[in-house]
């Protein structure tokens, strides 16, 4: 998916919704700035490729734990 | 709500495209551009009616929140369906977003375990089912131990 079409999505959900937006707001801790920050980072491709491999070989360990099997 | 955090959604959002991608995933699950934007559409939408529903404005967009719900609606629009697609957001929920909190917390792989076990019952035995709101909640509320104990310390 492009940033883009992401953004183009995001906002059109945003748009409708404010049409419906209730004045009772409560507080609420949203995106930390620390964890914004290892995001970012993901704009750099190989970063992004660094974390798809940590990522796949822990789902990896998972699958195998449930379904008792090896891909 | 800021828009300055949409770049790092964005980043969230594709890493969990990206893993399904992986040759290890690629052959469990088939997911088309099409798939993609409905998810992000239903996700989003649901984000909002989230946030209105309950009056919450928060400081940025919860990524906790956007994450969830995309992979949610991922598996449900998902031309081959496979909970592949919930190990990956949970896999990124747990070790890219909870890790990187301030504690540096993660959840165990029991607990890892029982929730996909868990979320994968949604459909069939809802009434052992955690389903999409009890998944972002779930790591929504590791998030704010986390943030609490560093507050003590």
């Amino acid at each position: 998916m492009t940033k883009t079409k992401f953004k183009e999505i995001f906002e059109n959900s945003r748009k409708l919704a404010q049409e419906n937006k209730k004045a009772n707001i409560i507080s609420n801790n949203g995106t930390s700035e620390s964890v914004l920050k290892s995001l970012k980072l993901l704009s750099d491709p190989e970063e992004m490729q660094k974390a798809v491999n940590e990522l796949s070989n822990d789902m990896y360990e998972t699958f195998k734990e449930v379904h008792k099997v090896d891909i | 709500m800021s828009n300055d955090i949409l770049d790092e959604l964005y980043n969230a959002v594709e890493l969990l495209n990206n893993l399904l991608e992986t040759p290890q995933f690629k052959s469990f699950v088939a997911v088309s551009e099409q798939t993609k934007e409905d998810a992000l559409n239903k996700a989003t939408q649901h984000l909002f009616l989230h946030n209105d529903t309950f009056g919450i404005e928060a400081k940025s967009t919860d990524v906790y929140k956007l994450l969830s719900w995309y992979g949610y609606f991922l598996y449900q629009h998902a031309d081959d369906r496979n909970a592949v697609i919930y190990l990956a957001t949970m896999a990124i929920l747990n070790k890219k977003i909870l890790k990187n909190e301030v504690c540096g917390l993660m959840l165990d792989k029991y607990t890892i375990t029982e929730m996909y076990q868990m979320l994968t019952k949604d459909g069939e035995d809802d009434h052992l089912a955690i389903g999409k709101n009890g998944l972002y909640i779930a790591f929504k509320s590791a998030q704010n131990i986390c943030i609490l104990k560093s507050k003590l310390v």
